[in-house]
């Protein structure tokens, strides 16, 4: 019975009757539970230069290229500086504009005006009114109010002029965005009391941990939805803006799938049948342990059986790797000719974990994989900080079960804690098997150990097995328990 | 100095200016008292001043980039300038037309 309460209560649908209007913004929409209310007013919270600008805009842009006319009236940029910028992630903001789906007004004050005495935001509205009537505007955004605003120089006055400036939105019955300098616990000026008006508010954020940059953004208000509460990661793209969430959906994976060899007959038979598609599996051990060459017996059987695969390397350049296969019997490169072997190559200390994530998941969009490859997990703990690598691989192996593609780690431990310790974060709650591979020293020669720690649902063997690299890849002794 | 005004036969300076309303809102009929309160603190200009609605005429207040009313524009002579606000502050705007501040 109480699981009945569970399914209703974890769906947000039925506890929102609100009206939502998705931005199309990449994972935006699935934090606000379906969109931005209707009707009413988003704000978009954050100092300079944290992407509110641009995601108002592509909330505009993504309602245009639905048929839904969209007005942007920015009191601080020229028309023709926000065409650039569109221009910059990929939109075409003047073949909107002919199309009569968007409208730019740039509402910048000449710096040369004076001002003497008491005004108000009449003009704007009468314009605003002029453009919401010819282009039956659904979605509006605000850019930077208070560049005007502070011309009065009062913030009682501030607050009645953005009072009547949310009223004309709400009477418009548009979608609204408005733009705020403000950040996290900033009351008592006029921003703290848009907080308090808008249905909806945003905080983005950008700041540098660990000598990386890294932007988040967080919903700290919804009136009367539910939204994802976390802080979440996102990047700025040639393609528009992107949000890595980790919802509770995300956890629903799909159910794994059928074997798929793991292109050692050896270890098919020690895990019963081969690795589980859409499954995740580590491979953990210390430097020299054999890693690589299991993640490229993979790789290579699953593409030369047709199936594509993505190799992630954070270890060495591509040629090194084709060079270095090559001594166990592996040859990468004519299944990278033909296409099914991507590989994608990063320094783990160029960018922030968002980057990193984008990069991963477009190489994933275009390459559509059915297998995942990352050599090595440990590396990405030099994005930055432990945490900044826990997100970045508990968010890309979410997104990979989520789509079913298959996920095979490599992870470099210390000799002492072989094994035992998985990338130093806890991940096992995603990682369904575990393989250790360790250097023992018998009688003055070290020994190759295998071992499966875990294999979630389904029978592996227990013991310890020694196993060797030759010049036709890996062979498992599996008769070998002395060790055990 | 006065090369670049226009005047009238009287030797006194005229002055075209363009006031923005909005609507009989307080602000823009303060604006319009403020500016007949100008008007007569002045001996030698002439002010010829054409009222805009931008309730009325929104795209005219877009063609001239007035985004807040009242609005003030002195269209000659000299080099254009905005004046935003009721024009409350006289002393400040008296030197706008040749005028100084006592000659009130």
């Amino acid at each position: 019975m109480s699981g009945m309460e569970t399914v209703r209560m974890s769906d947000p649908e039925s506890e929102s009757p609100l009206e939502k209007v998705p931005t199309g913004i990449r994972g935006l929409d699935e934090i606000l539970n379906g969109g931005v209310p209707a009707g009413a007013l988003t704000l978009l919270a954050g100092g300079p230069g944290t992407g509110k600008t641009m995601m108002g805009m592509e909330f505009l842009v993504h309602g245009a290229e639905k048929g839904q006319p969209g007005i942007m009236l920015s009191f601080e940029e020229r028309a023709e500086s926000l065409r650039r910028y569109a221009s910059g992630l990929g939109w075409d903001l003047p073949a909107l504009e002919e199309r009569g789906l968007l409208r730019l007004i740039s509402a910048r004050i000449r710096p040369d005006s004076m001002v003497s005495g008491d005004f108000d935001l009449g003009a704007v509205m009468a314009i605003l009114q002029q453009a919401a009537d010819e282009l039956e505007a659904r979605r509006i955004l605000i850019d930077a109010p208070d560049a005007l605003l502070r011309l009065l120089d009062d913030t009682a006055r501030e607050r009645a002029e953005l009072y009547a400036l949310h009223e004309w939105l709400l009477d418009s019955g548009a979608a609204a965005m408005m733009t705020a300098k403000a950040h996290d616990g900033d009351d008592g000026s006029s921003y703290g009391f848009l907080d308090y008006m808008a249905e909806c508010v945003i905080h983005l954020d950008q700041r540098v941990r660990d000598q990386v940059t890294t932007r988040r953004v967080r919903v700290v208000k919804y009136r009367g939805s539910s939204h994802g509460g976390n802080e979440y990661p996102f990047g700025i793209t040639d393609r528009g803006l992107r949000i890595i969430p980790v919802t509770e959906t995300s956890l629903e994976h799909r159910a794994l799938g059928r074997d798929i060899s793991s292109g050692v007959p050896d270890l098919d038979r020690l895990l019963t049948g081969g690795y589980r598609r859409g499954s995740c599996t580590l491979i953990t051990g210390g430097s020299g342990t054999g890693k690589t060459t299991f993640l490229s017996s993979f790789a290579l059987s699953a593409a030369q059986s047709g199936e594509t695969v993505l190799y992630l390397d954070f270890e060495e350049s591509r040629d090194a790797l084709f060079t270095c296969m090559l001594s166990p019997g592996l040859d990468l490169r004519p299944a990278w000719e033909s296409g099914k072997l991507c590989f994608l190559s990063a320094m783990p200390e160029s960018k922030g974990i968002e980057k990193h994530l984008i990069q991963a998941f477009r190489a994933i969009e275009d390459h559509k994989p059915g297998h995942l490859v990352v050599d090595a997990i440990s590396a990405s703990r030099r994005m930055g900080s432990e945490g900044s690598a826990f997100d970045y691989l508990l968010r890309l192996i979410n997104h990979c079960k989520q789509l079913g593609v298959t996920t095979l780690l490599a992870n470099l431990s210390s000799a002492e804690s072989a094994g035992r310790e998985i990338t130093g974060v806890d991940l096992s709650s995603v990682i369904d098997t575990v393989i250790m591979l360790r250097h023992v020293e018998v009688h003055g020669r070290y020994v190759r150990e295998l071992g499966v720690l875990k294999s979630r649902g389904r029978s592996h063997s227990h013991r310890v097995h020694r196993f060797r690299i030759t010049d036709e890849g890996i062979s498992i002794g599996v008769g070998e328990d002395d060790l055990a | 100095m006065r090369s670049g005004r226009g005047s009238t036969e009287a030797g006194s300076t005229l002055y075209s200016l363009r006031l923005y309303v909005y609507g009989d809102s307080p602000n823009s009929r303060a604006a319009l008292q403020n500016l007949n309160r100008i008007r007569s603190s002045l001996e030698v200009t002439e002010l010829k001043v054409e009222v805009v609605d931008v309730s009325k005429e929104p795209g005219r207040a877009l063609k001239a980039g007035v985004f807040l009313t009242p609005a003030l524009q002195v269209v000659s002579p000299g080099p254009e300038r905005m004046v935003y606000g009721d024009l409350g502050d006289l002393d400040g705007l008296l030197p706008l037309f040749g005028g100084r501040a006592d000659e009130r």
